[in-house]
């Protein structure tokens, strides 16, 4: 079951996966199991938005922009990429101290 | 002379050696190891080889000498790759063996399938044994053909570009092919997609097609002679059939229109087929990482390649247009294919 990120979570994308783009999507290799998943244009997008600086908020507001949707249905678009992601190893969390 | 399990013995004369130090060595197996031996000994002018072999071969890439002490699988195996004779011997060549013994206690005759010393197949029923050389045959290809990136596919090329379907056993891959080559089509391959890494042209490995029993009408249909045609037990796969590309099409394997016999070709469509009888055929476009993914995963080596692997797939999928095939009537999907393929 896919576990929805909590807002002060901070993903990052894991640096040890091989990303080979092909048109807007992308295909990403992890070298340590030999396993291969595939990224359509959006999850794509989101993944690289994942740099360990901006948490699930600010990813969804970039996204908002991006694609023209509301803050609210890009914010769940984006906590269900994210879970999935997170699921499948592709994402870190990066935790910040908040003080 | 050390003992040996009764009918057991490497050669012929070890058979022998074993008789002159006393017959309560061999057993009745043995004895009819010895017989068999003998009978698979043809006096031959000098210089001839036996109808058993060993002959040698060179089916596109894949460099092959073969001896086979079933006479008459011999001379089906060399019909069906007549004009791939290789004269001298491959150097490199993958070796199949293929032996003719009595079980130890029941004397029931078998034969052993051997590729390049190690034994893989023990057959029983002498209609089992051309699938299983092909089974050996390709087993070893994906062992000692590590050089090409592999993948399970039909093969076929037409006006320079390549064409793969990717595709699982039953998938109906062999019969469109079939169906294709019947067009004019050039025939690469009805089971390997082999990749040069290098270059990312196709290699040809233009076998004999093997053909399903659920296929057979459709090869009539293409006008194929079933006279003294053979049927063999294929496992699992049931009754199949073999069949040369020039019964086919007398330019199956080149020269009109498109490249020469045996030359390699880019690929340029990547379609993914799935047949359901009954169905009304029908293709749709799917994105290159969709299609690398699933290229991927009808890989028989990525296992070796890994991260280069991939890299290779996407290079080759960059320069291609993805399809998935829902493939019916063998007619319409030829159609259907061909008229997406001329469109690009």
């Amino acid at each position: 079951m896919n576990e929805s990120p909590a807002g002060d979570c901070f993903p990052q994308r894991r640096q040890d996966l091989i990303c080979f783009e092909l048109d807007d999507e992308a295909v990403l290799y992890d070298n340590a199991f030999n396993t291969t998943c595939r990224l359509n244009a959006t999850a794509y997008v989101i993944w690289k938005l994942c740099d360990g600086l901006g948490d699930v908020t600010a990813i969804a507001e970039q996204l908002s922009r991006r694609y023209d949707v509301s803050a609210a249905q890009a914010r769940q678009d984006v906590r269900n990429a994210l879970g999935q992601m997170f699921a499948d190893g592709l994402l870190v969390r990066k935790e910040h101290d908040s003080n | 002379m050390p003992k040996r399990s009764a009918g057991m013995f490497p050669s012929l004369e070890h058979a022998c050696a074993a008789l002159r130090h006393g017959t309560r060595q061999l057993s009745l197996a043995g004895f009819a190891n010895v017989l068999d031996a003998l009978a698979a000994r043809r006096r031959t002018r000098s210089g001839d080889t036996p109808p058993t072999g060993p002959f040698h071969f060179r089916i596109g890439v894949v460099p092959l000498s073969i001896r086979c002490a079933c006479v008459e699988t011999m001379r089906t195996f060399r019909a069906l790759y007549a004009g791939f004779e290789a004269d001298p011997p491959p150097p490199d060549a993958i070796q199949i063996d293929v032996r003719r013994t009595r079980a130890g206690r029941s004397f029931r005759r078998r034969y052993e399938v051997w590729a390049d010393g190690t034994k893989r197949f023990t057959v029983w029923d002498h209609n089992a044994l051309l699938p299983h050389i092909e089974l050996a045959l390709n087993w070893h290809i994906m062992l000692y053909l590590p050089r090409y990136y592999q993948v399970h596919a039909g093969v076929m090329e037409i006006g320079g570009e390549g064409v793969i379907f990717p595709a699982a056993p039953g998938s109906g891959k062999s019969t469109l092919t079939a169906g294709l080559l019947a067009r004019g089509w050039r025939y690469l391959s009805d089971e390997f997609a082999l990749i040069d890494p290098e270059t990312l042209l196709l290699q040809p490995y233009p076998k004999a097609l093997c053909i399903k029993k659920g296929s057979f009408d459709v090869l009539r249909g293409l006008g194929v002679s079933w006279r003294r045609r053979g049927e063999y037990v294929k496992g699992n796969k049931g009754r199949v059939t073999f069949v040369r590309p020039g019964e086919i099409h007398p330019q199956a394997l080149g020269a009109t229109g498109g490249l020469p016999a045996r030359a390699a070709c880019p690929i340029r469509h990547i379609i993914f087929c799935d047949y359901q009888p009954g169905r009304s055929p029908s293709m749709e476009p799917i994105s290159r990482a969709d299609a690398v993914l699933r290229l991927n995963r009808q890989s028989f080596n990525f296992l070796k390649f890994r991260a280069r692997g991939i890299a290779i797939l996407s290079d080759v999928a960059r320069g291609a247009h993805c399809y998935q095939l829902a493939s019916g009537a063998i007619d319409e999907t030829c159609d259907l294919v061909a008229r997406a393929v001329a469109r690009e």
